[in-house]
């Protein structure tokens, strides 16, 4: 009997604009995030897999999980310590990876940009190593043949093509695909408490991130032009045709 | 096999087509000013084919020595085979620092190579001292997505593994004191295994202008309201012979692609003249952009945008633009009429 094929997306929970000076207690799921979990659902449609999906982060983080049910995704994972953290200086990437493997070996992870480009940016590099498993890193578009992996992988370069076999870790930057949306049943089910979100409480690491502390945090004063001249038209063309003298003035025509 | 001297800082050169990356001539202007303020070697680590070239040119930098590791299999960039070139210098070396550039190669590499070290990882540093009383080095970089920035203390007697981003630090100036020793490593790999599997670069049409050279930019908002917009923004492109940029959400809505995104985790432009179009002026944004001029297009008169301009103009971002295609086409007739 052929084993059901595991993905499982790692999600993060990113706050929106209004709520960054309280970094840790909000519940977004973000727009890059969900282009992720499109892509791992519709990957998973063509392979017959079950998507799970996890997130590291305080017990607010519940709510992006529960965003995620209504999608329809087998399995939701809050892996937390229930402090608020430093953002950066314990390692949430070997709590995913070590619960995903308490959870039982998955096929396919799934990270995307906030992996790469977040704050401590390297999540993805940490699970991978954790598991000892390969990773495919700026996949633009992914498919499965049998055990192996293929993906159109994005480089400063040019795209290239990058397979593996699986387990392995893809690190998307797909931008929006096909679109998915929550089932009304999916949403009723998660709201009514049907479908419940696995909240594992993290184990502590006793190996830290060496040598490094945050010693402060501070706003950035922006840079500001000291004078700036406002234009309006009253129309489109108006406003058109000073933008093509500025543009002459600086010899950009 | 020799690496070199022991200890110091470690620079992970990046090529492209054999030649060396600006952004590691940047990086040799960071690694060089801390390591003399840390009385620290500086070395830059090269991995590929037919170095030495490119290293000898390296040498006139106020560099101590360029390793070149040269194999076969590293005439391409896999990741696997970098990274094993990598760690093995390292593991040979133990600098205490190692930086590297943040390219879309280099933060995987970089972070791999952390990971394997169990060294510590700062991605994105904007700015790196030493305190010499501390004995520590100081890195600063943006925090909460770039709304703040956070500074960290990196011990010197641990390694840690920093990286930054293209056009973020100066580039070294050439001496004429120091001549860097150029060492050429021949490692002798046996029974070679990857598990990735890399085929040919796919063809695709040529780039157009890349936006970290480009002298001048038009850049799109959410105010462009979807693709279409972006197509218009391309054609005004093409006419005033600009790169086009995106801010994060236009990429993630899939208007533009990841490619054209400038910002805290994009490209980092430095044009001559910089077009903002249906852009609000996020600081996520704006940190991308370091430019001699700035024209704002915003159809709200409040938009933060407006606060970095030189000219701000209140409008319909897409009605503007195509406007400004017809003028430009009607002054482009008269002219060649004129001719």
């Amino acid at each position: 009997m052929e084993v059901k094929k595991k993905i499982l997306v790692i999600l993060k929970q990113v706050p929106g604009m209004k709520e960054k000076k309280d970094y840790q207690d909000t519940d977004v799921l973000n727009q890059s995030d969900k282009n992720l979990l499109m892509e791992a659902l519709n990957l998973g449609e063509d392979m017959g897999a079950e998507v799970d999906v996890m997130v590291h982060g305080p017990k607010s983080a519940e709510n992006i999980l529960r965003e995620a049910l209504t999608y329809g995704v087998h399995q939701a994972i809050l892996v937390t310590n229930e402090k608020k953290q430093d953002y950066m200086v314990k390692d949430p990437g070997k709590a995913v990876a070590l619960t995903a493997e308490e959870k039982g070996m998955y096929d396919l992870f799934f990270c995307g940009r906030q992996a790469v480009d977040g704050d401590s940016a390297h999540a993805a590099a940490v699970i991978s190593g954790t598991l000892r498993i390969p990773l495919i890193p700026y996949a633009r578009k992914t498919w499965t043949e049998g055990k192996q992996i293929f993906a159109v992988c994005a480089g400063d370069e040019g795209d290239r093509q990058i397979s593996c076999e699986m387990p392995a870790m893809v690190l998307s930057v797909r931008e929006k695909g096909q679109n998915r949306y929550p089932t009304a049943a999916h949403i009723i089910r998660t709201y009514s408490g049907e479908y419940k979100v696995d909240v594992i409480k993290m184990k502590e690491d006793p190996e830290q991130n060496a040598g490094i502390t945050q010693s402060r945090k501070y706003e950035i004063r922006q840079n500001k032009k000291e004078k700036n001249v406002m234009f309006s038209g009253k129309d489109a063309r108006e406003a058109s045709e000073k933008m093509v003298k500025i543009l002459k003035k600086w010899d950009v025509l | 096999m020799s690496y070199g001297k022991r200890g110091g800082i470690v620079i992970i050169g990046e090529t492209e087509n054999g030649k060396v990356l600006p952004v590691t001539i940047e990086l040799i202007g960071e690694g060089s000013k801390i390591g003399k303020e840390a009385q620290l070697s500086v070395s830059v680590l090269l991995t590929g084919k037919n170095l030495r070239e490119e290293a000898e040119r390296l040498s006139d930098y106020p560099v101590d020595e360029i390793i070149c590791v040269e194999h076969a299999v590293l005439g391409q960039k896999h990741k696997e085979w970098h990274k094993k070139a990598c760690l093995e210098c390292i593991k040979n070396k133990q600098p205490v620092l190692v930086l590297i550039g943040g390219t879309t190669f280099g933060r995987i590499l970089g972070a791999e190579i952390a990971f394997e070290m169990k060294a510590g990882w700062l991605s994105d540093v904007a700015l790196l001292s030493f305190n010499r009383q501390k004995q520590v080095f100081t890195a600063s970089r943006p925090a909460f997505d770039g709304i703040m920035m956070a500074d960290f203390e990196l011990l010197k007697r641990d390694v840690s593994v920093v990286t930054m981003r293209p056009g973020i630090a100066k580039q070294a100036k050439k001496t004429e004191n120091r001549k860097g020793e150029v060492l050429i490593v021949k490692p002798d790999w046996k029974k070679l295994y990857a598990r990735l599997s890399y085929a040919e670069k796919q063809d695709e049409e040529k780039k157009k202008i890349k936006l970290e050279d480009a002298e001048i930019i038009v850049a799109g908002g959410r105010g462009m309201k979807g693709r279409e917009g972006f197509e218009l923004l391309e054609v005004l492109a093409e006419k005033l012979g600009a790169g086009v940029g995106a801010t994060r959400p236009c990429v993630d809505a899939g208007w533009a692609a990841p490619e054209h995104q400038i910002g805290q985790s994009g490209i980092l432009v430095k044009p001559r003249v910089y077009i903002a179009f249906g852009i609000s002026g996020a600081v996520q944004h704006m940190m991308g952009v370091r430019a001699g001029h700035i024209i704002g297009v915003n159809s709200n008169p409040d938009a933060a945008i407006f606060q970095h301009c030189d000219y701000g103009i209140v409008g319909d971002a897409n009605e503007i633009i195509k406007d400004m295609i017809e003028k430009i086409d009607k002054d482009r007739d008269v002219w060649q009429s004129k001719e």
